[in-house]
């Protein structure tokens, strides 16, 4: 209902002005130089092939009467906001986008994460100071200097991607390599928070579990494993955050492409690019401070609950 | 049949310890820091030692000269730690079988509801760990060991962490489950009390070395098998029998070949053997027997050794026919009572002071399960 009401008064109040114009030109030729933009030194560098994919986002022009109505409807709040809530196609692509990249992000880099975790926390072993240190590295770099390095690694005549590529692997430009960004820069986050969580854990539970008749793989499963949960889901669904909010490495990877590698956080700099784009941001904004609440109460939820359910290790 | 004979250096502190058993029960006896707990960590496969084996029933757990470790997970030797250890994710069910799961088919010969019954904790098994008492929770741990079926079950110091009374709740059970499970233990202990009650064999471990191994009648009341201990906590054991009660007073003789120990209330059946624990500091020497005394009990002997300390001084009476008692009494009373070896004297104690509670009786018609069978497997 509200759908019809607001495209009726749009079609009412519609002028074909500067902001429609700026979109429908966005869809013919200005996309292409908004990523350039957003990436100026892709021009540069010489392992990366360039442009978006064909048969990227048409849907531009289908919303392109918001931004005068809703200068119109300053007047009802209340309007204002349930429109806020009315998203667009492409924003829903975006945010549909940014779910897949950051949950796949997250899933794929569980097991790694965990692995880690554990063997930076219990074991010791030659070189754990460099494996420490590697992991941490994106959380102190530049995120440009990571995608960067990601290209050079994973494009597809990087030094990686060029032998991925002949076996069908493609990171380059797809949203396989959005997710890759993300989870690489998530990666400290999450090993962060799971290493605390292995390292508060009694070592006479699992030797306990030993004198049981458990062995080593045993033992991890049904009793370190079990207990580390509250920081595995802690570090997962810190990963998962920053996913979704992960930007400058993932722009300068696989570039700004609607439908394919644009996230929310790509979404909305593209709009903050292009005069009147504004409103769109902001709605954008809104939905990612929903997701971003939603996984920190989330987050909160687990720990307490199991919190109760261990007790206080007394 | 338990053999041990390893060498382990932790830092500064060294363990170079030898002993062997096939009583059901082998305590470990020392001070804190003495090794015991290294110990009980070696025969677990917690530890590996530096040299040396451990043999069960002639099967080698390890052997360094022969190259074999057996881990701890395949040596089937269930621990019960001194703070229980539960896992605090799973409930107390969960818990108790979560050994019995690991074990092989045909080594499940431990009934579930056996022990749930003798442990008397069958009112806990939907409940979480975190939420018991201490007492609850050493229950648990001691069920979770047992029914993993092991071949061997490991104490460490199970009591240490609880309040009296809860001790006095526990030490029971764990002679109920030396005697109906048949399962050979290791009990590592610094109290006499438990020790005199559970094992007929006691290692005395001092500094990393063994320094006597025995019945603990004999392990207890020497002087020379005592390592450097604070004098509160010296005490010698008793071996007695129990006499019929006379009707007046509740108080129970305890019988000695070199008198009549009084106890304040029952102590099981008549006839049937008890180890009872007396503090050297609870102790009054006498060269003649007093006559208008409160102390009740009195037993004859002469002085076998003095020991001097400072101002303190402790003597272990060699009691008249059988056994010795440690006193420790001042430098002051010593001279004034012109004390030396040989010298005859009759050792008091206050029945007050023994607590009944605490004494442990051996089951059956005086011919007692543990205390017939002391096999003193000192080198």
């Amino acid at each position: 209902m509200l759908l019809a009401v607001t495209s009726a008064q749009a079609g009412i109040f519609h002028e074909p002005n500067q902001s429609a114009d700026i979109h429908s030109g966005a869809r013919t030729g200005n996309a292409k130089n908004l990523n350039a933009a957003a990436s100026p030194d892709r021009q540069s560098s010489p392992t990366v092939e360039r442009g978006p994919r064909d048969g990227s986002s048409t849907a531009v022009s289908e919303y392109t009467p918001r931004a005068s109505r809703i200068e119109e409807e300053r007047a009802k709040p209340l309007l204002v906001f349930l429109s806020l809530i009315d998203l667009s196609p492409a924003e829903w692509t975006a945010i549909w986008l940014s779910l897949k990249i950051a949950t796949v992000a997250t899933f794929a880099s569980l097991p790694l994460g965990i692995f880690t975790a554990y063997a930076l926390a219990r074991w010791r072993f030659p070189g754990k100071m460099i494996v420490n240190g590697l992991v941490h590295l994106p959380l102190v770099l530049p995120p440009v200097v990571t995608g960067f390095m990601l290209l050079l690694l994973f494009g597809r005549r990087g030094l990686l991607g060029a032998y991925l590529a002949e076996i069908g692997v493609v990171f380059s430009f797809r949203w396989t390599g959005a997710a890759l960004a993300c989870a690489v820069m998530g990666f400290p986050l999450m090993v962060r928070a799971m290493r605390l969580s292995f390292e508060t854990i009694d070592r006479r539970l699992e030797l306990a579990s030993e004198t049981l008749g458990a062995n080593r793989l045993w033992t991890f499963f049904m009793v370190t494993l079990p207990l580390a949960t509250p920081g595995v889901v802690v570090g997962a669904i810190l990963a998962f955050a920053k996913a979704l909010g992960e930007f400058g490495a993932t722009i300068t990877f696989v570039s700004n492409i609607p439908g394919e590698t644009q996230t929310i956080s790509a979404a909305i700099y593209s709009y903050t690019q292009v005069p009147g784009g504004d409103e769109n941001a902001m709605r954008l904004t809104f939905v990612a401070v929903f997701i971003a609440l939603a996984a920190l109460l989330a987050s909160e939820v687990v720990q307490r609950r199991a919190e109760k359910r261990l007790g206080s290790a007394d | 049949m338990i053999e041990v004979d390893v060498r382990l250096k932790l830092g500064a502190f060294e363990l170079d310890a030898a002993f062997r058993n096939d009583a059901g029960v082998t305590a470990l006896f020392g001070q804190s820091g003495s090794g015991k707990s290294v110990m009980l960590g070696v025969i677990a496969g917690l530890l590996r030692p530096d040299s040396g084996y451990v043999r069960l029933d002639g099967e080698a757990l390890v052997d360094v000269e022969a190259g074999i470790f057996v881990p701890a997970s395949r040596r089937r030797i269930g621990l019960v730690f001194q703070d229980a250890n539960l896992f605090p994710h799973l409930s107390v069910r969960q818990n108790l079988l979560y050994g019995r799961w690991f074990a092989p088919r045909d080594a499940r010969r431990i009934d579930f509801d056996a022990v749930v019954e003798t442990l008397g904790i069958g009112r806990l098994l939907s409940r979480s760990p975190v939420r018991l008492s201490g007492g609850e929770r050493q229950r648990v741990a001691i069920g979770r060991a047992l029914l993993s079926c092991p071949k061997l079950l490991l104490f460490d110091e199970p009591l240490a962490a609880l309040d009296k009374q809860r001790k006095l709740e526990i030490l029971p059970l764990i002679e109920r489950v030396r005697d109906e499970f048949n399962v050979p233990m290791v009990y590592v202990s610094h109290a006499v009390e438990e020790v005199a009650r559970l094992a007929p064999c006691v290692v005395i471990i001092d500094a990393g070395r063994v320094k006597f191994v025995g019945d603990p009648v004999m392990a207890f009341s020497r002087l020379t098998s005592r390592p450097v201990e604070d004098r509160f906590d010296l005490s010698s054991v008793l071996s007695v029998r129990v006499d019929e009660r006379p009707p007046s007073h509740g108080l129970t003789p305890l019988r000695h070949p070199s008198g009549v120990i009084w106890v304040a209330g029952p102590v099981g059946p008549p006839g049937s053997m008890a180890r009872v624990v007396v503090k050297a500091t609870d102790v009054v020497l006498s060269r003649s027997r007093p006559a208008e005394i409160s102390a009740r009990s009195a037993l004859q002997g002469k002085v076998a050794h003095i020991k001097l300390d400072g101002p303190i001084a402790t003597t272990e009476i060699e009691l008249q026919d059988d056994g010795h008692l440690l006193a420790t009494i001042t430098r002051g009373a010593l001279e004034d009572l012109a004390l030396e070896p040989g010298q005859g004297v009759y050792a008091l104690f206050k029945s007050a002071a023994l607590d009944e509670r605490s004494i442990g009786v051996a089951r059956g018609e005086g011919e007692a399960r543990g205390l017939t069978s002391f096999t003193s497997a000192s080198e």
